[in-house]
């Protein structure tokens, strides 16, 4: 295990993000520059900070649109933010949002800049439709061909399976080294941890439950701007729309599942949905946040990133976590609360359990004593991706969003922010109340 | 120093423009003289392959004739003499035995296009500074160097006569469409393409039509037939220069080539000292003197304007579309959908003739910020509320902004109707709020009345006046009071109407006898634009205020009550079908006037406005006779072809028009009675204005 010298915290001044919708509903046609860009403006309208005065803008973003290279500068330029801001789109896949705040925190403990607006977007509607490679050689071909004789040769050759379209969600969804789409690697952890479809289930329901009650009580107020994202189609989006009321058991149980029909237990009712959405953070060192004279909304005090098998995606958080614990000194009871990404709820439990198992531990993280249990009253007490959606560029920023605006609600000091990532990755965040 | 530059590259010459302390280049006496010298020079000069007319200028060709030399011609003669002079100039240039080509790049406008038809080729960058055209016809003369012989003869008939008849604009593509440049390019490769113009020569297409109306005398009748139809149709016969335009456009293909030139100096000469022309050039120079205004502060970059309404969202289109970053506040989300939709509509129209209209519409779109709550206030230098006409309302909103504004930002409110001091009732710094009265609909309302009350800073006065310059739109500075200026001047002549309606005059009779007097539009007509209530609204606020004067007959309240206001409901005092026909609720008044009753009702129309627009500089409430005749021009168009109330009443003698004002005072009642103004001026005459410069 490796040791980090220490960095220095890293304030979150503000932040905010649009309504998380589902995809094919009101953002169907926002492209994702401009979900983007409605998430800078209205971070950069409630805060005191002026564009000019930020160092650079960060954009995390899975699925990068082909009409909007670097999607962070397109974005940021349609926000406002002044030319002489450089600007980066990263990718981290699932943590494509959080490898943008800590790239940021990077920065600023590098002293490469000190105000940076990071950002995650993903605009999941626009899913692209794709020709296979056979027919792009085609074309090429095509273009290459220059008398009629050669060109009639080359429509010969024509196939019909050349028009057979890929679709890009799908396969941006499938993880190729393993070669198994994101709703297997669960059906594994399903298997593993012998995880029965009524348990995940279960989870899946409280989600919506937690989700909604939220909703009720305006625990999102802080954390989302109404937005009007496409001045062609205007429409104010002001709320969430992934939580479903009325959802019951026997709704669930009632679903089919997707990924392996005859044994599986992943149904659409019990993974994460497909979202729309964009956030948007301000980040500064602690200098920088006094002399701008602004009290922050939170500390990054730390963050980690570890690899597991690909196959087994969704135990991320766990050998995340678990670095973050052996490089610095924070304790597994301080976290107050959890926000853990809701990829799918077997995913979730399992984790659950290999944060509480010894054998787990021993195994797999090199440790002699198992993490430690996590409780129902810790983890995503405002309802997790299942409910709310898993817009999967934006995610990162939400958590972190969510985790400090929940920290200063139940006046907690601490909270861990982790998600597990498509390839075999896990991303955890040790985040600190102001 | 001289103005013209000639320089040798090789066997081609490039005679470069540059009037030396001034921004952009004008065509004067002096230069014109030197220029003639050069081509002298030129023509006596051998083995001389072509020469580029080229500008020094930024962004500007040529910008046309110096607007004071025109004011300054005293007789036809001295017209005639001038147009004559610059058209033997322009000859010679035609005349050079080698190719010539005008560089155009930026502003190339009026004698500019002038010079450059007198050219061989021309070619022009195309960049959006660049502009074509030929805007006499809009100060009431006509292009006096040879445009109207040159342009019919290039482009063909039919596409010459919008460009003489409305003065509208070309960009460098639009004019290569239509054939009056010959090559379009980038600025930087403009002289390299003008030279392989010059060099290969250029083949000119010329479309059958074209061709036809050249050769065919009838079919050249019948389309400038239509023509004056289409002329006498729009100007109400009340300017003369488009008539005089068709005419010189007819000569330039019948007879000999002089007599068309002739027939143009001749007209041009008539034009100048022509009132129409006189009023519109002042016009011209007192929009132009509105906009100067010494202002340290920076342009408005960001700006917050609450309220989505048809105003509020207008004004957001138009600031956007000057550059400006605009959050816009409504807190109905239908309000605001609706706004947002008016603005992209706006922004359509506006680039619909951009090269990628499309991507020009979205880069306009991306300035706007549209919310439904307050925030981003503290980034803003201009917070303007557009909110509806409620005090409270408008002094909560206020209050709310003045809390949360940086110190340097301008407080400003779009109010219509109420008094300044109320309204600034209740903020810290009452001193801060400013009145920017824009008219509807914005976009095409040149004037923007800035309110100040006595408690005013001139700081912000004057802020608010390079703002309105910034937006391209004229400011003028009123004091607050009921109706400020324009509402205040315009009400007199509707409720005379109104009355002289409900004594029994047919409405479409007296909008017949309002436009021949010189109104743009019938007071009905103008009434039903308007709305029935929004007007009602303004004629209340003044009858609550000056009761001695202002009364109405109930005509506008009658069909208020009924539900029917205006054009924007279908029914007002007229009701708009297919067919515009009277409504019956008010029907049925005399359509035939007696000679003597036509005068006594134009009169009855006209001289309360004069009569308030005296009051208005008793109580300062404009601060001279040219504001309120450019206010009510720009404004309202009122008396347009007659300069404005005070030009009209001048020009008609101050006894005059106290004798006349008295002698309806003595029939009608108190409501003519004489300003005090009026009085002293009556027996001193006006004291002499301050030279303009």
């Amino acid at each position: 295990m490796t040791t980090r010298e220490s960095g220095g915290r890293v304030a979150i001044l503000s932040g905010v993000r649009t309504p998380f919708v589902r995809a094919g509903s009101r953002f169907a046609r926002v492209e994702a520059a401009m979900l983007a860009r409605s998430a800078f403006v209205e971070t950069l309208a409630r805060s005191s900070v002026s564009p000019d005065q930020i160092d650079e803008v960060i954009l995390g973003c899975a699925g990068q649109p082909p009409d909007a290279q670097n999607l962070a500068r397109v974005a940021a330029l349609r926000a406002g933010v002044p030319e002489h801001v450089p600007a980066v789109t990263v990718h981290r896949n699932c943590a494509s949002g959080m490898e943008a705040v800590t790239e940021g925190a990077l920065r600023i403990q590098a002293g490469r800049g000190s105000l940076f607006l990071v950002g995650g977007v993903e605009a999941m509607s626009k899913g692209l439709v794709m020709y296979p490679d056979s027919a792009a050689e085609w074309l090429a071909g095509l273009a290459k061909a220059k008398t009629l004789g050669q060109r009639l040769g080359h429509f010969l050759r024509f196939r019909p399976r050349f028009l057979k379209p890929r679709i890009g969600l799908m396969e941006a969804l499938t993880d190729p080294v393993s070669g198994l789409i994101m709703g297997k690697t669960a059906e594994i952890l399903a298997r593993e941890f012998q995880i029965p479809r009524e348990e995940q289930d279960e989870f899946a329901l409280r989600s919506h439950e937690k989700a909604l009650r939220a909703e009720q009580d305006g625990v999102f107020r802080d954390e989302i701007a109404p937005v009007l994202p496409d001045p062609q189609h205007p429409e104010v989006t002001e709320a969430d729309n992934g939580a479903r009321e009325g959802l019951t058991r026997e709704k669930l149980a009632k679903l089919r599942p997707v990924f392996d029909r005859r044994h599986g237990t992943v149904t659409v009712g019990n993974a994460c949905q497909l979202t729309d959405g964009a956030a948007a953070l301000l980040l500064a060192s602690e200098e920088r946040a006094e002399q701008l004279g602004i009290q922050p909304l939170g500390y990054l005090n730390d963050f980690a990133y570890a690899g597991l098998d690909p196959a087994r995606m969704g135990l991320g958080p766990v050998y995340a976590t678990s670095k973050l614990l052996s490089q610095s000194s924070v304790r597994w009871e301080d976290f107050e609360r959890i926000e853990l990404n809701e990829a799918f709820a077997v995913q979730v439990l399992a984790c659950r359990r290999a944060f509480a198992s010894e054998e787990f531990a021993h195994r797999h993280l090199g440790r002699a004593d198992p993490i430690g249990e996590l409780p129902d009253e810790k983890l995503n007490v405002n309802g997790g991706a299942i409910a709310l959606g898993h817009p999967v560029g934006a995610t990162g920023i939400r958590l972190v969003l969510t985790l400090l605006h929940e920290l200063a609600r139940s006046d907690c000091r601490r909270g861990l922010a982790t998600l597990c990532i498509g390839g075999g990755q896990g991303a955890a965040l040790d985040l600190e109340a102001a | 120093m001289s103005a013209w530059t000639l320089t040798r590259h090789g066997d081609l010459y490039e005679l470069s423009f540059d009037v030396p302390d001034e921004k952009v280049n004008v065509l004067r006496s002096d230069n014109m003289e030197e220029l003639e010298q050069r081509l002298d020079e030129l023509a006596g000069v051998d083995g001389i392959q072509g020469l580029m007319v080229t500008s020094a200028k930024r962004r500007c060709f040529i910008a046309g004739a110096d607007i004071h030399a025109i004011r300054n011609v005293k007789d036809e003669a001295e017209g005639e003499a001038a147009a004559k002079s610059g058209q033997d100039v322009f000859a010679k240039l035609e005349a050079l035995p080698f190719p010539t080509v005008a560089v155009i790049h930026g502003a190339c406008v009026g004698g500019g296009l002038e010079l450059a038809l007198a050219c061989r080729y021309r070619v022009a960058s195309d960049d959006s500074s660049t502009r074509l055209g030929l805007p006499e016809v809009m100060l009431g003369i006509l292009p006096g160097f040879g445009g109207t012989q040159r342009l019919p003869r290039l482009l063909g008939l039919i596409p010459a006569l919008p460009l003489l008849l409305t003065g509208k604009m070309l960009d460098g593509r639009r004019a290569r469409r239509v054939g009056l440049v010959d090559a379009v390019g980038p600025a930087e490769l403009l002289k390299d393409i003008a030279q392989t113009c010059m060099r290969q020569g250029v083949r000119r297409k010329r479309g059958m039509l074209n061709g036809m109306v050249r050769l065919l005398p009838w079919l050249r009748g019948r389309v400038l037939a239509k023509a004056r139809a289409q002329v006498a149709k729009k100007t109400g016969g009340q300017y003369p220069a488009p008539f005089a335009i068709l005419d010189c456009a007819d000569a330039a293909f019948r007879g000999s080539k002089d007599r068309g030139f002739a027939l143009e100096a001749k007209r041009l000469g008539e034009l100048i000292v022509s009132k129409p022309s006189r009023n519109l050039v002042r016009l011209f120079v007192l929009a132009e003197q509105a906009r100067e205004v010494e202002c340290d502060a920076r342009e408005v970059e960001r700006a917050f304007v609450a309220g989505a309404g048809t105003m509020g969202a207008g004004i957001v289109a138009l600031m956007a579309g000057q550059g400006v970053r605009v959050r816009m506040m409504d807190p109905m989300a239908e309000a605001l959908q609706h706004g947002v939709k008016t603005v992209r509509d706006l922004l359509r129209k506006k680039t619909r003739r951009h090269a990628k209209p499309k991507h020009e519409l979205g880069r306009l779109l991306d300035l706007l910020e549209p919310t439904t709550d307050t925030t981003g206030l503290i980034h803003q230098d201009l917070f303007l509320e557009v909110v509806p006409e409620r005090l409270d309302l408008k002094q909560k909103v206020l209050g709310l902004a003045e809390n949360e504004l940086g110190s340097e930002a301008m407080l400003a409110t779009n109010t219509s109707s109420l008094d300044l001091d109320d309204i600034s009732q209740g903020l810290k710094n009452p001193e801060r709020l400013v009145g920017i009265h824009f008219f509807n609909p914005v976009h095409r309302m040149r004037l923007v009345e800035i309110v100040r009350s006595e408690r005013t800073g001139q700081e912000w006065v004057t802020r608010a006046t390079a703002l309105v310059r910034q937006l391209g739109k004229v400011p003028v500075v009123v004091k607050s009071a009921p109706g400020f200026l324009v509402n205040r001047l315009l009400t007199p002549y509707l409720l005379e109407a109104e009355r002289l309606a409900s004594e029994g005059a047919a409405i479409e009779t007296l909008d017949r006898l309002a436009c021949k007097a010189g109104m743009p539009m019938g007071p009905f007509a103008l009434l039903d634009e308007v709305g029935l209530d929004v007007a009602g609204h303004v004629s209340k606020t003044l009858c609550d205020a000056f009761p001695d004067r202002f009364e109405t007959a109930g005509l506008v309240q009658r069909l208020v009550d009924a539900g029917e206001l205006g054009k924007k409901s279908g029914r007002g005092f007229f009701i708009y079908g297919k067919e515009r026909s009277v409504n019956a609720r008010v029907a049925g008044g005399s359509t035939s006037p007696s000679p003597d009753q036509v005068e006594e009702w134009q009169q009855r129309m006209i001289l309360p406005v004069v009569a308030e627009a005296l009051r208005c500089l008793e109580e300062g409430i404009a601060s001279s006779a040219d504001d309120i005749d450019l206010a009510m021009m720009l404004g309202a168009g009122l008396l347009l072809p007659f300069g404005g109330p005070m030009q009209w009443a001048r020009d008609r003698g101050w006894g005059e028009i106290a004798n006349q004002l008295s002698a309806l005072n003595s029939k009608h009642g108190a409501r003519f009675a004489t300003p005090k103004l009026l009085n002293e001026w009556a027996t001193n005459d006006e004291p002499a204005p301050v030279p303009s410069p």
